[in-house]
């Protein structure tokens, strides 16, 4: 008697087991599908939402090897930094990281400066040699975010040492 | 039996050739317009599959083929046993440099020599089936050695070699390159074994002809494709032929680290780091200056006569970069010491000049209005840095800036103000300097 119980508990526990991986398994199914879709039909406009809500995410899915892609759970550091990527937050990061992130670091950004003519010209040097695609519409875009965010500071022949950690030194 | 392969970590096996790997793995091809998507719907599902079971796949499929998704973690100063105060300038490629304050050592320890790649690190390396081939318009015929013929056949040496990347310093031209944004710490000088490039090329035989050395390496492309050569540099013959110039198996005693060219490197101290070619597999010597990815265009050239701050130069008009500059660090104290009134203050560094010798070391406290002579020694052999130090006094408490100036053999010293700007912000060679307080 007792024992059929068991094999009874067990057994259910097995179907609600095994119910709740299929269902997990079509949840991840979607995602992954969903997360492809924006990889390859992407438009600026269908993150239009985004403009005031700033977050981040890093998606597990790029169709080269670290594509970083926007997705709505994302995080933002109080200086207004794309947490995942490094970058500036406004409503064209989502171009950047779609067009930028494929062949190279976010950090090869975020560490140069220049004017718009000059990230044409990157741009260009990159299409070039480096098998960048032709960016179409959107290259106005990436152009205004990179000149407007990563703008060249006039620093002169030599700045002022800066950021110096102060410490004792005791000999 | 020794360990034949070298590893790295998970996140730089995988990027090395991510279209392979998804094509092995998930079975995944991209629409090969976009590049993008998924041309097989099956693959989808089953990458959806394994992404719920990492560990287990992971196990059972270790070298490059695991979603870069699943290893946002993994750690470049573990990847490659780095000091923690090593700074990550750029992580696909891996790109590190050192502090000024962390190249104190009289020879540069691995963990803080600065790390240049232009493409992925290759990823596994199996030395009972590599070889170094040598061919080209201007061999009398095509040679290849393994690494044990190598070592066999030809006498050893050992140097301390000074490389520094030919833009170091970049960060502060105005305005400003692109690339890398280098401080002060790609540079470093370790002692590297290995064979003669002279000898082994005698023992290929040269045409009259032969004039410049190109290598190619095994690093590859960041497009992921594979046909494309990163990076393919080299030296003249005058370069090849000195005695410091090494093929070398050996970096301070033991086999070369990985992301610093293991099983070999070409070592040709004193010229931009870029000529050193890492992971060889091939030398080709040329019958004209070599043509090699980044040897032509705006890579490691500089204006053939002065421009302007911003011009834009020309390709015809830019010239090769040969030897590197006159150039020093202070390596102690660490900006930013606080001392007491009173106390003096002991300050060491080295100094290098490129192809020639540092004559003189001069320090100053004041902005350049006056300097003082530091001890210098002569260098370990030629075209190793040279050690400097000093002890300083300062006249009353307060802020100062600790400026060092080497002057080489040909009496160019380094300029205070940053040298002349080019393109791609190569050859900055300015006073470094460090902060200081006095406090009562």
């Amino acid at each position: 008697m007792q024992k059929n119980t068991k094999e009874d508990r067990l057994k259910k526990s097995i179907t609600t087991l095994s119910r709740l991986l299929v269902i997990m398994f079509i949840l991840l199914a979607v995602a992954i599908a969903g997360a492809a879709y924006l990889g390859i039909f992407y438009k600026p406009e269908h993150f239009s939402f985004l403009d005031s809500k700033v977050e981040e995410q890093e998606s597990l899915q790029g169709e080269r090897n670290n594509v970083l892609v926007w997705s709505d759970t994302s995080s933002v550091n109080s200086d207004g930094i794309h947490v995942a990527s490094g970058l500036i937050v406004d409503d064209k990061l989502p171009l950047i990281l779609t067009n930028c992130t494929g062949c190279h670091s976010t950090k090869l950004i975020s560490q140069n400066r220049a004017t718009r003519e000059g990230w044409k010209s990157m741009i260009e040097w990159m299409q070039k040699t480096q098998k960048l695609w032709d960016l179409g519409e959107n290259e106005e875009p990436i152009l205004e975010y990179l000149s407007t965010h990563y703008a060249p500071k006039k620093t002169g022949r030599r700045t002022n040492l800066t950021d110096i950690e102060w410490y004792e030194l005791s000999e | 039996m020794a360990n034949h392969k070298k590893k790295i970590g998970l996140r730089a096996l995988y990027s090395e050739d991510p279209v392979q790997a998804d094509k092995i793995v998930w079975d995944r091809e991209v629409d090969p317009g976009s590049r993008r998507g998924f041309l097989k719907k099956t693959a989808l599902a089953y990458m959806g599959t394994i992404l719920g079971a990492e560990i287990v796949f992971a196990d059972k499929m270790p070298g490059g083929i695991i979603p870069a998704g699943l290893l946002q973690t993994d750690d470049p100063y573990k990847l490659f046993s780095k000091h923690k105060d090593m700074v990550l300038l750029n992580d696909r490629p891996w790109n590190m440099e050192a502090q000024a304050h962390l190249l104190n050592d009289a020879v540069t320890p691995a963990d803080k020599y600065f790390i240049r790649n232009n493409g992925y690190v290759p990823k596994e390396i199996d030395i009972t089936k590599w070889s170094l081939k040598i061919g080209g318009e201007s061999v009398v015929s095509l040679k290849s050695f393994t690494l044990q013929e190598l070592k066999d056949k030809f006498d050893h040496y050992t140097y301390q070699l000074t490389l520094e990347c030919g833009g170091n310093g970049r960060s502060e031209f105005n305005p400003p390159a692109k690339g890398n944004q280098w401080t002060v710490g790609a540079v470093a000088c370790a002692e590297w074994t290995g064979v003669r490039l002279r000898d082994v090329l005698e023992d290929v035989g040269l045409k009259n002809d032969a004039e410049y050395v190109g290598y190619y390496g095994m690093d590859t492309h960041l497009s992921g494709d594979l046909s494309k050569v990163v990076i393919s540099r080299g030296v003249p013959m005058n370069k090849a032929l000195q005695d410091e110039t090494l093929l070398a198996f050996q970096m301070n005693g033991d086999d070369i680290p990985l992301v610093h060219g293991y099983p070999l490197r070409l070592v040709a101290g004193g010229w931009p780091a870029s000529a050193s070619g890492k992971w060889l597999k091939s030398l080709s010597i040329r019958n004209k200056v070599h043509d090699g990815p980044k040897m032509g265009g705006q890579s490691y050239r500089v204006p053939c006569e002065p421009v302007p701050p911003g011009a834009k130069v020309p390709d015809e008009n830019m010239c090769i970069i040969e030897s590197m500059p006159v150039k020093s660090l202070i390596t102690y104290p660490r900006s930013g010491a606080m001392i007491r009134e009173g106390q003096s203050l002991k300050v060491q560094g080295h100094a290098w000049a490129g192809e020639l010798e540092v004559k003189d070391m001069h320090c100053s406290i004041d902005f350049g209005a006056t300097w003082q002579k530091c001890e210098l020694k002569a260098p370990r052999n030629r075209l190793a840095w040279q050690h400097w130090e000093t002890e300083l006094n300062f006249p009353q408490n307060g802020y100062y800036e600790i400026w060092a100036r080497a002057t080489d053999s040909q009496e160019k010293m380094q300029p205070m103000l940053l040298p002349g700007w080019n393109p791609r912000g190569y050859l900055n060679n300015a006073c470094h300097r460090i902060a200081v307080k006095v406090n009562p």
